[in-house]
């Protein structure tokens, strides 16, 4: 692929670092514009401002996705530097680890709020003027939890797994506005802050390889190979895309 | 670099435009089609300025001698496969058949292109790959595999088999650095179809299953084989890139 984003305005929650700030890469280098949203309203600046430095249109947006006003403003904000929004890519997420019978429900509403509510939250705040435009693209960020069982995992593969249907269910009725939702199911991201925090506390290399086991291709993913699929089903190229789960997770639910 | 790409069923429809794909990129291909006669007239349509960069191989996908002495041919030829694109495939016949009433000559018939053949390609590639310590399979199966199509019991199961084959491949040769990947194309236009969507009826039938509002079309299929057999894709293997247009998610 090269330029198979030109023209393209692409809003990236979560943008500000890991796989968010891979993916903006991959997007301006196939010529979209790119606003990074992030909780971390600094961070998405100096990242936005690095992409700029090598001639790119970014700009880094404070975001707390969780907050219906704050994500008006933040996509408003967006709007304004890009111009209207034609691509979104849910990435913004938090991971955590307790079971159900030890979870307090706080722990249970935060993840939940941030990778499920937060996913509509943006969708909800860019879908109208895609709806009107007749075009848009949209991935969400699933995940291995959202089709597979992690034993300690309970809130993030309930949140995973609605994330994954809720993209079905959006690709189901956006389709006809010309708007096509997609999903990603990363497998484990190591290299990333929130890869890390999935690995859990026992980071003993017995630990470790007990996890990259279950990994046929014998690797942890890498924010870039995320990013490959994410740039793939926003563009034109998988036009015919709608609704799909797409794992890419090196093997890990094949086995 | 240049890659040699191996595609099945290249004569017509998602082989032809999967062919055309990675030759409009400057990669070579070789292409097998059970009619030799329809893959030179497809040359002469289509693959003309491709001169030496393609190779037209005869070969029935069914038949172990004819799938080896075509990877053989190929690997004397060009002394590498990069990647395999199991593409041909039969739907058994316009009627719709449930599985009593399929005859086991239908059933033997589909499942030894859909099953059997992508099996046995797979099966003369992979020493090449294993030797090479590279490669990437690319699958044609469908959403048919996923869930059953209604009266197409032989068809459903076959897909459903080379699902599970791609898994099988994934798994097995990962840590060889081979990667086995499926498409899974929904309702496209291709000449094995069109014979349905002509009629305005069956057509309005097919669509209504559509979130999309249309059926696909062969670049759609041949975009999504692209990229699963490009560099960027080295971390995808055993997944399946579902081209439905949102049938599966109804």
């Amino acid at each position: 692929m090269s330029g198979a984003l030109k023209g393209r305005k692409i809003i990236i929650t979560g943008g500000g670092e890991g796989i968010g700030l891979s993916t903006a890469r991959v997007l301006v280098r196939e010529g979209a514009a790119v606003a990074l949203l992030d909780i971390d309203g600094e961070l998405a600046e100096a990242s936005a401002k690095a992409l700029k430095g090598k001639g790119a249109t970014a700009v880094g947006v404070a975001c707390d996705v969780t907050d219906a006003a704050n994500v008006e403003t933040a996509v408003a904000a967006a709007r304004k530097a890009l111009g209207l929004i034609d691509g979104l890519f849910n990435n913004a997420g938090i991971a955590g680890f307790g079971s159900v019978h030890d979870s307090t429900p706080e722990s249970w509403q935060n993840i939940w709020a941030v990778n499920v509510t937060g996913t509509f939250l943006a969708s909800r705040a860019v879908l109208p003027e895609m709806i009107a435009n007749k075009r848009g693209a949209i991935v969400n960020v699933g995940s291995v939890a959202g089709l597979v069982g992690i034993p300690t995992m309970a809130a993030y593969c309930a949140a995973k797994g609605a994330i994954v249907n809720l993209t079905r269910q959006m690709g189901a009725e956006y389709a006809k506005h010309g708007v096509r939702v997609n999903c990603v199911c990363p497998g484990t991201v190591a290299t990333t802050a929130m890869g890390r925090s999935l690995l859990g506390s026992d980071t003993s290399e017995e630990a470790i390889n007990k996890r990259l086991a279950k990994y046929p291709i014998g690797r942890f993913g890498t924010p870039e190979d995320i990013s490959a699929a994410v740039a793939f089903l926003l563009s034109d190229a998988a036009g015919f895309c709608v609704g799909s789960i797409f794992a890419v997770d090196g093997g890990m639910t094949a086995v | 670099m240049t890659r040699l790409v191996l595609v099945t069923g290249a004569a017509s429809g998602i082989g032809r435009a999967i062919a055309g794909r990675f030759l409009a990129a400057g990669d070579r291909v070789a292409a097998l089609d059970l009619d030799p006669e329809a893959l030179e007239a497809t040359r002469r349509h289509d693959w003309s300025a491709a001169g030496d960069k393609i190779t037209l191989l005869g070969c029935d996908v069914a038949a172990p001698e004819q799938t080896s002495a075509a990877v053989a041919e190929v690997a004397a030829r060009f002394g590498r496969i990069d990647v395999l694109v199991n593409n041909a495939g039969i739907t058994g016949g316009p009627q719709a058949l449930r599985l009593h009433e399929t005859s086991v000559e239908d059933f033997d018939r589909v499942c030894g292109v859909n099953v059997r053949g992508v099996f046995l390609m797979c099966r003369a590639v992979l020493p090449m790959m294993l030797a090479f310590g590279a490669g990437a399979i690319v699958n044609i199966a469908s959403v048919a595999g996923l869930v059953a199509f209604p009266g197409r019991a032989a068809y459903t199961i076959s897909k459903g088999a080379a699902v599970s084959l791609t898994r099988s491949i994934a798994v097995d040769y990962a840590a060889s650095g081979i990667r086995c990947n499926a498409v899974c194309p929904g309702m496209i236009d291709t000449p094995m179809t069109h014979w349905r969507l002509e009629q305005p009826e069956l057509r309005a039938q097919v669509v209504a299953r559509i979130p999309h509002g249309d059926v696909g079309t062969v670049d759609d299929v041949a975009s999504a084989v692209w990229f699963l057999a490009s560099p960027e894709a080295k971390y995808l293997n055993g997944s399946t890139l579902v081209v439905d247009g949102g049938y599966l998610s109804i």
